[in-house]
């Protein structure tokens, strides 16, 4: 029976990369620098967010896990992405991820989701 | 029995998903085509990594760019030296907007991509400025002419005093 919340926990994990982007926020603005930590670190490659035209379903889409947070937990999610993990289970974002970045690319970074989250 | 009948559909569900998750790969980019203008190079460098962690060698990523009419042009990435690392150096032939994305060779399922850049007018032809001439142009040909009538009136006076002398 331990099976069961094991697998509903994984399905949840699956569950969260795959909502499609139907609402549209403000392209990036011009010579962002967050937008630039973010296809230098690929973060595009993983989650759905609209301001940086992304549209991966690895992780899940920022509107949806970030919308409506904070800047500190959104530099939690990045610094410790196992800390609170949306839709439950563990997350599959590599730890010490924020370790490659500089304490003003990681700003950077967080003031770009959360400008991009703010506007869904 | 029962429980695996219950678990089976959960585990056909979750399959897809949980192969997606175990294959896949981040791609960063060294740089955006931000502020380029048609024709110019974006020389461009990839970081592949599995799961986020570990350099991927001996990929073959590329980048796809995609005009405003839909057309695809692909260029290929070369392997940059070090793990992980690639090259590619990318042109937007046009002005105009732009979309582009990146496979990174690992799961081409999977392309990472990004905002559309507008892509500005080639920038205007440099010309060679020449010093202008002082004054209209027409005035040394006019003063040529006036020498060159000076001189014809001279040899006529000339001319006239001293007459050729005639054989007898």
């Amino acid at each position: 029976m331990k099976t069961v919340p094991a697998l509903l926990a994984v399905a949840a994990l699956a569950g969260c990369g795959s909502d499609d982007e139907q609402r549209r926020a403000q392209p990036a603005a011009k010579g962002d620098p967050g937008l630039k930590v973010w296809a230098a670190m690929g973060c595009g490659s993983c989650h759905t967010f609209a301001p940086a035209g992304a549209t991966a379903t690895i992780g899940p889409n920022l509107a949806n896990s970030l919308g409506g947070r904070n800047r500190a937990y959104i530099r939690q999610s990045i610094v410790t992405p196992n800390a609170k993990v949306y839709g439950g289970g563990r997350s599959i974002m590599p730890e010490g991820f924020a370790k490659r970045m500089s304490k003003p690319e990681l700003d950077a970074l967080v003031e770009f989701i959360a400008r991009g989250v703010r506007s869904h | 029995m029962r429980r695996c009948m219950l678990i089976l559909p959960l585990l056909l569900l979750t399959a897809p998903a949980v192969a997606h998750a175990g294959g896949f790969a981040t791609t960063g980019l060294s740089s955006t085509p931000e502020g380029l203008r048609a024709g110019q190079a974006w020389k461009v460098e990839l970081t592949v990594l599995q799961h986020g962690r570990t350099p991927l060698s001996d990929l073959r990523p590329e980048i796809v760019t995609i005009d405003a009419d839909g057309n695809r042009t692909t260029f290929r990435a070369h392997p940059a030296g070090k793990p992980g690392r690639y090259a590619a150096t990318v042109r937007f032939p046009k002005a105009g907007q732009w979309s582009y994305a990146v496979y990174d060779g690992f799961n081409h399922a999977l392309p990472t991509t990004y905002p559309a850049v507008l892509i500005r007018d080639t920038a205007p032809a440099t010309t060679v400025r020449r010093p202008e001439p002082v004054g209209p142009p027409g005035i040394p040909i006019a003063l040529a002419g006036v020498l060159l009538l000076g001189g014809f009136a001279l040899w006529l006076m000339h001319r006239r005093r001293h007459p050729p002398a005639r054989l007898a």
